[in-house]
């Protein structure tokens, strides 16, 4: 008896999980299709956009449009707040869904194909070689929107276009600064000010800050990340890819005396043991155990936290390198969305009407979070240069080809050479010959000129 | 009407058809969101296709061909094998004794279980960041009990040969509560009459086990050994959150290196896919020749 | 006394097992009260120093945890009890019948399971997107049903049983199902459980599952919550670790309670009943 009533639990349990799953699929059914769930959620937030409404010319009809991107951690917090700020205030109607999510690629590998993905999506400006099929140009923005090309920087909209088209609009510049611990600098007898200024110095002033008892390093290079590598191994040897004559390119590993020359330095700073064998370098600098180091502008607010006295100045002087990531529509977009995602664009750097330059989410981006701006008006704002770290690491627009990282900003696979880089600095750092090992990264980089250019692209 | 009804009835009461009728459920199912993706990825194997699907050039075996001049992957396999037959015998060995030991269900033997348990339920995440820090060759707190304790400065995650000991050894850390669950509960089925009946002839505890503990739990035992294969040679989650394949591609899985390939930077699909089919041919083969051994023991 | 003294050794690889078991839960558990300083400081510490609930405040205003928690739940309940029944069945059948065609079923059942779920995700969700099973939950659960894992599993619950059980069934003329569920499924509850811990266990911590078949915010699961502090370049410890163990606690009190259910000597007493 007992047993049949178990049983008969089970079952019913079942029967109800079905039907109870299945009472709620129908709810979220019922805006599954990307044009029903507007409308749908259109609804909701027309009465509160109302009140905004401050400009009476513009009709628009209410609309939500889906905005992906892969920007978890702190610097989400401050998206979610801007987007926020945008879905109440803004006069158009719109409301933004942001959805933030480690696993972006997967997400857009499976959506891209079938038409679901959001119109609105984040990523890094090389990127559009990669999605170029599922992108629309948005040349269209400098009409539809009070945008204009000429401000922004030149060098970062080189990376927005492809065939003369424009697929992105600058987000966001990566790029990579020196970082010294002025505190450790003392404590070896150095100037807590002086940075330094070449290679030499660098592995000098990093054996005198390495103390083994105290667990401290003087060097922080990162061992396999290719981002990291190349801000230094650039300066020392230029692009890995460049382009030659007649539409072919070169690959500049084999033989390259000034890769090498790098490749042997940094090989020396490991042997000594004034560089970690590790990649998890930035908990060490936040920790106050590194006392040079290179990366990007999200290490220093961790770094601020918790109580690092340091300074952050551009690598050996030279103009800083990295990549843009930008803001892309899909073609997943209708026109109106498409239209509602430019004019969310056009605000993240005009914000509303009145907004001041440092509150808009391109200056809140730069004066909070510390990116450099590809954005003029807000590089030339007295709020921006009056912030001593982002003035010290401002981009000169003299000189064209700073901004871009590894290979010229045109190869089409360009991503994949960082790998190619962190393979080849990790293969050098565990033993193996330094020939070999650009040897090596030619072929890899030459089989990467094949594939994303054409068989014959090579130049010989 | 009534009699025909009982004729379908007692057809399918018959033992023989009962069976179909049994695993209808899971065949559909499986049928549909398994075998279809599966014989679609085969399809995707022959493709050049980037990131996403319906942009595709029909490529044939090249792919495949590539594939055994990548030594990259060649290296992966390596890895692969080498993981696996390792972890899962140990794997299996202290699933064994901990069971064993940990069967009656006693206060301090639940308790120990549940402590054994406790890791399954931290996801692969969680997992992934706590070590790296806990073992972080600088800030980590082991490394720092290590040299405390006078073994020098260890580098756990950075040192070839070493890291592939780290990773086993949190595998082992992950799973083995799973492994001694499964086997316990294996075991509590053993009826106890067989005991008493081995007491009576004077067996001791050792031979108990082995003559029948052991022969009773086969089948679980052969579950967890074929699913520990399988799931071995196919991880990916620890790699991935805990050493990313380095140093040097030392621990660099093959699914590692798969997933990478498809869906990190540059993404190749066809070729990603291409790569897991000689995983999926080399795991079928393992499953038949154990798959085989199995049937032919519990006969 | 003798064989009091032979449980020592015993006892001391049961405590340093635990040991080491614990030692890294117990510090992630800590390392939710540590500011994230604390956490990567050397030297380094094991207990707080300086103790927080900023992660867990944190964690609150971040995700919609209670949101996040019912997906978590109806995603990982939902799953798992229609497939104890399916797979039961299905592993009964392998375990108890003799039919045409079992061992090929069985194989190809079993290949299921040896392809990467990377690999057949993208043919996957195209189907489930046919099926017009995408961003609801019908999608998250239907597939995630049936499982060779678990028929496997169940497989061997069952062949573990003692042969004469179905023939004295049988004789006392109950039918094939009736056997299956009164005679057989209540002698391998302890299996049962196991299976129902893992399987809820596995969907609450699933990441990529849930991310793929759905597109909304609405439908996020815990798991996919905690990555979002898991950055790319910045890693929020603290916040991380505040919210692994709040996602820790509903599993920790599922298995608690499951312990219950581990009965002993379950099979003898079916045999005599």
């Amino acid at each position: 008896m007992k047993k049949k009533l178990v049983l008969f639990l089970t079952m019913t349990m079942v029967t109800a999980s079905l039907s109870a799953c299945g009472g709620k699929a129908e709810q979220t059914n019922a805006d599954a299709p990307a044009a029903e769930k507007t409308e749908v959620k259109a609804d909701e937030t027309a009465s509160e956009d109302k009140g905004a409404d401050t400009t009476a010319e513009v009709t628009a009809e209410p609309i939500t449009v889906d905005f992906w991107n892969s920007w978890t951690g702190s610097d989400g917090d401050v998206l979610v707040e801007k987007v926020n700020e945008f879905n109440s205030t803004n006069p158009w109607g719109i409301t933004i869904n942001m959805d933030i999510t480690p696993e972006f690629s997967e997400r857009l590998a499976t959506t891209l194909p079938t038409g679901d993905c959001a119109p609105l999506i984040l990523s890094g400006t090389g990127d559009r070689f990669r999605y170029g099929d599922y992108l629309l140009p948005i040349d269209d923005i400098w009409e539809n929107t009070s945008l204009a090309e000429a401000d922004f920087n030149e060098n970062a909209m080189d990376c927005c276009k492809m065939d003369g088209s424009l697929y992105a609009v600058p987000f966001q510049n990566s790029l990579y600064y020196m970082y010294w611990n002025k505190d450790l600098f003392e404590k070896a007898g150095l100037d807590p000010e002086a940075p330094p200024k070449n290679f030499d110095e660098w592995a000098e002033y990093a054996s005198k800050i390495t103390d083994p008892d105290a667990n401290v390093y003087g060097s922080g290079m990162f061992m396999s990340y290719g981002c990291h590598q190349f801000c230094l191994m650039g300066v020392e040897g230029g692009w890995a890819i460049t382009k030659a004559d007649g539409g072919k390119w070169n690959v500049n590993f084999k033989d390259n005396e000034n890769y090498k020359k790098y490749l042997e330095w940094m090989k020396e700073v490991y042997t000594k043991g004034d560089n970690p064998m590790e990649n998890e370098i930035d908990s060490m600098f936040k920790a106050g155990q590194i006392g040079i180091m290179v990366n990007g502008p999200w290490l220093a607010a961790g770094a601020d936290e918790a109580g690092i006295n340091y300074g952050m100045c551009k690598v050996f002087g030279t103009e800083p390198r990295g990549d843009v990531a930008g803001f892309f529509i899909t073609n997943s977009a209708t026109d109106e969305e498409k239209l509602a995602c430019e004019r969310f664009i056009q605000w993240w750097y005009t914000g509303n009407e009145g907004t001041a330059i440092e509150d808009t989410g391109v200056g809140v981006w730069s004066l909070k979070i510390g990116f450099p701006t590809a954005y003029n008006p807000l590089a030339e704002s007295d709020a921006y240069k009056s912030n001593e770290r982002l003035s010290a690491l401002a981009l000169d627009s003299t000189s064209k080809d700073s901004i871009w990282i590894i290979t010229d900003p045109d190869f089409k696979g360009w991503a994949e050479m960082i790998g190619t880089i962190g393979t080849l600095a990790e293969s050098v750092i565990y033993d193996t010959p330094i020939d070999e090992a650009l040897e090596a990264a030619q072929a890899e980089a030459e089989e990467l000129v094949k594939t994303y250019e054409g068989e014959d692209a090579l130049a010989q | 009407m009534g009699k025909r009804i009982q004729g379908i009835r007692s057809y399918w009461n018959k033992p023989y058809h009962a069976a179909y009728l049994f695993i209808l459920p899971a065949a559909i199912l499986l049928l549909v969101f398994n075998v279809i993706p599966l014989f679609a990825s085969f399809y995707i194997s022959t493709l050049d296709i980037g990131i996403a699907i319906d942009k595709a050039t029909f490529v044939g075996l090249d792919n495949y061909i590539e594939a055994l001049h990548d030594s990259r992957f060649l290296n992966s396999i390596k890895v692969t094998i080498f993981f696996t037959a390792v972890e899962v015998p140990i794997q299996m060995v202290m699933g064994l004794v901990m069971s064993a030991l940990l069967t009656k269900n006693t206060f301090t033997n639940k308790l120990f279980r549940s402590i054994y348990f406790l890791p399954i339920i931290c996801s692969a995440t969680a997992i992934g960041i706590m070590f790296q820090i806990i073992l972080h060759s600088n800030v980590g707190i082991v490394t720092y009990w290590v040299r405390m304790l006078g073994f020098g400065k260890i580098n756990f995650l950075y040192t070839p040969g070493l890291t592939m000991g780290v990773v086993i050894a949190v595998s082992l850390w992950r799973t083995f509560g799973i492994s001694t669950i499964i086997l316990i509960s294996a075991m509590q089925n053993v009826p106890s009459d067989y005991y008493e009946a081995a007491y009576i002839d004077g067996a001791g505890k050792v031979r108990q086990f082995f003559s029948i503990t052991l022969p009773c739990i086969m089948p679980a035992f052969w579950f967890l050994l074929m699913t520990r294969v399988i799931g071995s040679l196919q991880v990916f989650d620890l790699i991935y959150t805990l050493t990313d394949g380095g140093p040097n591609f030392t621990t660099e899985t093959l699914v590692a290196y798969v997933y990478t390939k498809a869906f990190d930077r540059g993404s190749r699909m066809g070729y990603a896919t291409a790569m897991s089919e000689f995983l999926f041919v080399f795991i079928m083969i393992i499953t038949l020749i154990q798959y085989y051994v199995m049937s032919k023991t519990e006969d | 006394m003798k064989a009091k003294l032979m449980k020592i050794p015993v006892y001391i690889l049961f405590i340093t097992l635990a040991l080491i078991m614990l030692i890294p839960v117990v510090w992630l558990l800590f390392g939710a009260f540590k500011p994230d300083t604390e956490i990567i400081s050397y030297p380094p510490t094991f207990f707080p120093h300086a103790f927080t609930l900023k992660n867990f405040t944190k964690c609150m205003q971040r995700i919609d945890i209670l949101r996040y928690m019912v997906n978590s739940i109806v995603f990982s309940i939902g799953t798992t009890i229609p497939a104890i029944l399916v797979n039961s069945l299905a592993g009964y059948a392998f375990a108890r019948y003799e039919f045409k065609g079992k061992d090929i079923i069985f194989v190809i059942f079993l290949a299921t399971m040896m392809i990467p779920f990377q690999v057949i995700m993208i043919p996957e969700f195209l189907e489930i997107h046919m099926f017009g099973m995408y961003d609801n939950y019908w999608g998250l659960i239907v597939p995630k049903i049936a499982s060779a894992y678990w028929i496997f599993m169940m497989r061997s619950a069952f062949a573990g049983l003692p042969k004469e059980l179905e023939e004295a069934a049988r004789i006392d003329g109950l039918n094939e199902f009736g056997i299956y569920s009164r005679i057989m499924i209540p002698l391998i509850k302890p299996a049962i459980v196991t299976m129902i811990i893992l399987s809820v266990n596995g969907n609450w911590n699933d990441l990529l599952w849930p991310l793929i078949m759905t597109s909304s915010s609405k439908m996020r699961t815990l798991a996919n919550g905690l990555a979002m502090f898991v950055g790319v370049r910045t890693i929020e410890y603290g916040a991380a670790f505040a919210g692994a163990s709040i996602s820790l606690i509903p599993m920790l009190i599922l298995y608690v309670f499951g312990q219950r259910y581990f009965v002993e000597g379950q099979a003898t007493s079916g045999l005599k009943g």
